[in-house]
């Protein structure tokens, strides 16, 4: 009824419709803004450049074409009654455009004048590299920039939203979702930054069309690669080195992107063990890689195939092996495939069928030399011990997905509707029963199929110019595991001199949750996550919503307050561990009901001046997780966070950018008593004095690690060298934490011996004051 | 020159930097206000008519140290009815068996006992349900309950006579019993001990003589079986023994090792209730939750918890003696 009804709206006029192109390189522009200044028409591109201005009146209409980083440019169009007319567009490039972290939802942006409800966040790719990173620049941890997003450590990548856990973000890349992206358990996100055209971040609020998970969904969308030539670039870190090409496919109708990355710790410590200058090697590795192919079919349409891969390795060395009694094989990663076929239809529509294929798989074997015998083995016991298989573990976590999106574009109105199906598996196997690890992960085998099929409709309409409205509807249907009806809302107001009103609100579901412990204290070291399926005749977690946010833009500035509530029901948890400290850190089964709420107020202010850039925002966050009568803050709820970034230019094409962030520290569990247990001897009856004074804990989470103070910079300078033909050549510099601020994982409260027998807190050490430094290449 | 200009400049400016960093670990804060709860130690065994009950609190002069807490009321209600436990002493030595607790130099041992003792008018039953009831010298009241479980059926796969052999190297073929057991529904645990034993030489017990039986899984730890076990077995695999007397009462400090052709021991199999079952899990930890470091109680940590103990006797023969 309402698509026909926006039919019938939609009609009379003519279309203007195509895709926004860098001149370049013609890749397409995400996001751009195309106007009708005389009609107050303006509509945003989608994220491969392609839009719509229908429903115009006959006559001849300037529209102008802006986007960020580009030359705005208007084309004159005259256009009769119910004609379409195909109009694809090439900006030029803007060179004196600073490459500072661009942030645009705090910007002059595009999709903020157009969408209704709080935007999404975007970064853009070359961004991401000025973010000081770990060795390597880092996609993910440039996105913890955004105030929306926090990580539990320095250690991890793996995202907290708004209250919300890892596991309730959804991770996609070029529309694949991805299991565990990250490298060297979550120091490094497993993407090559060079790939990345933008990153959307929607941290609440959603759309209908957003994908099943509950907190975040993330969008890591590639570049096509260029149409007009070849290019490349890379870098060469401290750990490894990366590098891209990308170019036209034969007939100039397409483009490829091929991009690889390597560590090389591995080879140079082989090496060095070789030539007998060190005792041990690093028996650790990563690669990771994407092929992208586009290319152009019929009129407007295009297909696009991508293929991703990254895998992690340990294994000893034979040598090693003999020497320490102890010999790995541990083999994981990722791997993404995606087909994605989109076609305008008749002008007005526009539709989109993907398919997607995404795994992680892992398998982990441990052989240790064991010796049995009345006494203690003696060296020449050693050739009669035997290797015994300690761990034999595998985990395989699977989604195949397949879709379609159909969009229609009407004067005041877009409707969206669409359906996804997911084929999830989640297989994992840990053991034996007395396994060497069974400290941190329990023994335990669990396989869990489902699939589920999501469906939507939703309508987003501009009554006046200043005012646009979003309402719509997603169904997740999971067989037993029940049926959840999502509506969702959102809403724009412009309220003059720069300022906008956004509001938000929806519904969000999901049918896996997290077999780790979130609560154990070294769950936050690593970023890795096992996925099981809510049991079959379980509901399924929902979340709710409401977020309000405010906007002002001026020349060059921009500020934007967000504030938010959230609660979530039924999620899965387990009990709240008797030692945070030891507790394990996957637990496959005991999960009861839990209900967290999440509110909050994140600002941001971004200023510009010529070259330079600098942004300061704040988040206040409360989280609250009730479980078993008990309410506690989670582990990873900081209060408050301060977040100041500054990117400078240093003389002729150098740059200079730092970051600066303070936050309150995480909650831990604290020691409040003290307490001796004796020995009962069921012979004697009697109470033996075995074992010493133990530390009793007080409520979980009730006090605070010292707060986190950590200061990155980073400076850079482009050069161009004549080098192969001409090749610019950008060396870098890095400091993490340049005033080594002794900031704090966790605390584990413990007992000093003689001569103090004091009870203290011990300190797990974050980052320390870490220079590294690396050159990029680019031609 | 500007090339030499530019390094010394990069190396001033990497000076500063690694000069500003070396101490990675944040030092250890001083908790200042911990607090020292009465801790109880209240466990029935079933088949006794005599209750122990010790009540001290930690404190922190050294690992071990704790004071008695003396002047408080106990009562043990069973089937027969309530019973007052009266303080005994010197010091905690009658709940303790005579081990002193705390070293000497707590002045809590000679201020009082905090061992509470009473006769119930019938033995210790299972199957029962008991209570305990204390009131603490400053007016808290600590109330417990307990089921008194079932004691374990064991049986042995083999004759309770074990044949150890030697080698030109030691022990060789360590004999193996395995040892089937059952246990009630009421038990949440079992634990399995293997005592100290007694020599025997030429057919005779060796006065004043103990014997330490190695054996694995490893001699005088506990292990516990899980709530969902009803019926298992467990494998006792025996390595030797070694047999020690103290020639000189005089002088604890000097054992001499005897020889034995035989040693009697006897493996102990407790069935335990959940409170118990919780206790050991508290004394094992280095640390505990505060509620749940109180087993069976309310109003203090400890424990009150019933135990039931099946005897496997077994005998350890020397081939060669």
């Amino acid at each position: 009824m309402i698509t026909l009804a926006m039919l019938l709206i939609g009609l009379a006029g003519g279309v203007v419709h195509g895709t926004v192109r860098a001149d370049s390189t013609m890749e397409p522009i995400a996001y751009a803004l195309i106007e009708v200044e005389r009609l107050g028409r303006r509509v945003v591109a989608d994220e491969r450049g392609y839009y719509v201005l229908a429903d115009l009146p006959p006559g001849t209409w300037t529209v102008r074409f802006t986007a960020i980083g580009y030359r705005a440019r208007e084309v004159d169009v005259e256009i009769g009654e119910g004609q379409k007319v195909r109009l694809d567009i090439a900006l030029q490039w803007t060179p004196v455009q600073l490459a500072g972290l661009k942030v645009s939802a705090v910007g002059q942006s595009a999709a903020s004048v157009v969408t209704a409800g709080p935007p999404a966040a975007r970064v853009d790719g070359p961004s991401l590299s000025i973010v000081p990173g770990l060795a390597e620049a880092d996609v993910f941890r440039a996105l913890e920039t955004l105030p929306s997003v926090a990580a539990m450590s320095d250690f991890s990548s793996a995202f907290y939203v708004r209250g919300g856990a890892p596991d309730q973000n959804l991770i996609l890349l070029d529309g694949a979702p991805l299991f565990n992206p990250f490298h060297l358990g979550g120091v490094f996100a497993a993407i090559d930054p060079s790939a990345i055209a933008t990153v959307d971040v929607l941290p609440g609020a959603f759309p209908a069309s957003a994908g099943d998970r509950m907190s975040s969904v993330i969008s890591l969308n590639t570049r096509d690669g260029g149409r007009d030539r070849i290019r490349g670039n890379g870098a060469i870190g401290l750990i490894s080195s990366r590098a891209s090409v990308d170019g036209p496919l034969p007939g100039g109708k397409g483009s490829y992107l091929l991009s690889l990355r390597r560590t090389y710790v591995d080879l140079f410590t082989d090496l060095a063990y070789e030539l007998d200058l060190i005792p041990v090697t690093v028996p650790y590795a990563f690669t990771d890689g994407l092929l992208k192919l586009t290319h152009d079919i019929g009129t407007g349409g295009s297909v696009t195939a991508s293929l991703y891969a990254d895998r992690e390795a340990v294994r000893f060395r034979r040598e090693m092996v003999i020497e320490d009694g102890t010999d790995a094989r541990f083999n994981w990663g990722s791997y993404a495939a995606t087909l994605e076929y989109r076609q305008p239809l008749g002008g007005t529509w526009h539709g989109k069928l993907r398919g997607a294929w995404s795994a992680f798989r892992g398998d982990f074997q441990l052989w240790e030399r064991r010796y049995y015998g009345p006494d203690e083995p003696t060296p020449d016991d050693a050739p009669t011990a035997v290797f015994e298989h300690t761990l034999d573990a595998f985990t395989h976590m699977r989604d195949v997905v397949a879709g379609a999106d159909l969009t229609w574009h009407g004067r005041s109105h877009r409707l969206g509707l669409g359906f996804q199906l997911d084929a999830y598996l989640f297989d994992h196997r840990v053991g034996p029963e007395d396994h060497a690890l069974r400290h941190a992960v329990r023994p335990f085998e669990r396989t869990d199929r489902v699939t589920t099929l999501a469906g939507y409709v939703e309508d987003e309409w501009a009554p006046t110019a200043s005012l646009r409205l979003r309402g719509g509807v997603r169904v997740l249907h999971a067989g037993d595991r029940g049926t959840v009806w999502m509506p969702r809302l959102g809403a724009r107001y412009d309220l003059g001199s720069g300022f906008a009103l956004n509001l938000g609100a929806g519904r969000y579901a999901q049918v896996m949750h997290s077999l780790r412990f979130e609560e154990a204290v070294f769950a936050g070291l690593v970023a890795y996550d096992m996925l099981g399926a809510v049991r079959p005749g379980e509901r399924m977690p929902t979340t709710e919503d409401l977020v309000l946010g405010l906007e002002w833009h001026g020349t060059g500035t921009a500020f934007r307050i967000d504030g938010y509530l959230k609660r979530t029901a039924d999620l899965l948890l387990l009990p709240l561990p008797d030692d945070p400290v030891n507790a394990p850190l996957v637990v496959p089964a005991g999960r009861t009901r839990a209900y967290a709420r999440a509110r909050g107020v994140e600002a941001t202010l971004r200023h510009r001046r010529g070259e330079a850039e600098i942004s300061a925002s704040y988040t206040l966050a409360f989280a609250e997780i009730e479980q078993d009568g008990v309410r506690y803050i989670p582990r990873y709820d900081r209060r408050h966070t301060v977040d100041l970034s500054a990117v400078l230019p240093l003389g002729r094409r150098g740059l200079f950018s730092a970051r600066l962030v303070a936050a309150t520290g995480q909650p831990f569990t604290p020691a409040t008593g003290r307490a001796r247990f004796l020995h009962y001897d069921p012979v004697t009856g009697r109470y033996h004095p075995i074992g010493s004074n133990v530390l009793l804990l007080g409520e979980h989470n009730s006090e605070r690690l010292p707060s986190y103070l950590r200061l990155d910079v980073a400076v850079r300078k482009e050069y161009d060298k004549s080098w192969f033909g001409g090749v610019k050549i950008t060396p870098y510099l890095q400091v993490l934490n340049v005033l080594n601020s002794q900031n704090v994982l966790a605390a584990n409260p413990n007992q000093q011996y003689a001569p103090t027998y004091r009870a203290v807190n011990e300190y797990f050490p974050q980052l320390p004051f870490l220079p590294t430094f690396g050159v990029e290449w680019r031609f | 020159m500007a090339i030499l200009m530019r390094i010394r400049g990069c190396a001033a400016v990497a000076a500063a930097l690694m000069a500003t960093g070396c101490d990675l670990v944040r030092e250890p804060t001083v908790i200042d206000s911990l607090e020292h709860p009465a801790t109880v130690h209240a466990i029935l065994r079933a088949g006794d008519d005599t209750v122990r009950v010790l009540i001290s609190r930690a404190r922190a002069l050294n690992d071990f140290d704790m004071v008695p807490v003396t002047g408080a009321e106990v009562w043990i209600h069973g089937p027969s009815g309530p019973v007052a436990l009266r303080e005994t002493g010197p010091g905690m030595g009658p709940c303790t068996g005579g081990v002193p607790v705390s070293p000497a130099e707590s002045p809590g041992d000679a201020e009082g006992a905090g061992c509470y003792i009473g006769v119930l008018p019938t033995t210790v039953r299972s199957g029962e349900r008991y209570g305990l009831r204390i009131r603490l010298p400053s007016g808290e009241l600590v109330v417990g309950e307990t089921y008194v479980p079932i004691p374990p059926t064991v049986s042995l796969n083999s004759a309770s006579r074990l044949v150890l052999r030697t080698g030109p190297d030691g022990w060789v073929d360590p004999p193996v019993v395995r040892m089937m057991w059952s246990r009630g529904p009421d038990a949440a645990a079992l634990e399995f001990d293997v005592g100290l034993g007694v020599a025997y030489a030429g057919g005779d017990v060796v006065p004043g003589a103990w014997c330490v039986v190695s054996a694995s899984p490893y001699p005088f730890l506990t292990y516990l079986f899980g709530r969902r076990d009803p019926a298992g077995e467990i494998e006792l695999r025996v390595y030797g023994a070694a047999c020690e007397v103290m020639p000189d009462p005089t002088d604890p400090g000097r054992v001499e090792t005897v020889h034995w052709d035989s040693v009697s021991v006897t493996v102990h199999v407790a069935a335990a209730d959940t409170a118990y079952r919780d206790y050991v899990e508290n004394r094992f930890d280095n640390v505990r939750p505060w509620p749940r470091a109180a087993a069976g109680l309310e109003g203090a940590v400890g424990v009150f918890g019933a135990v039931a103990v099946t005897e496997v006797p077994l005998m350890i023969v020397r081939e060669n003696p």
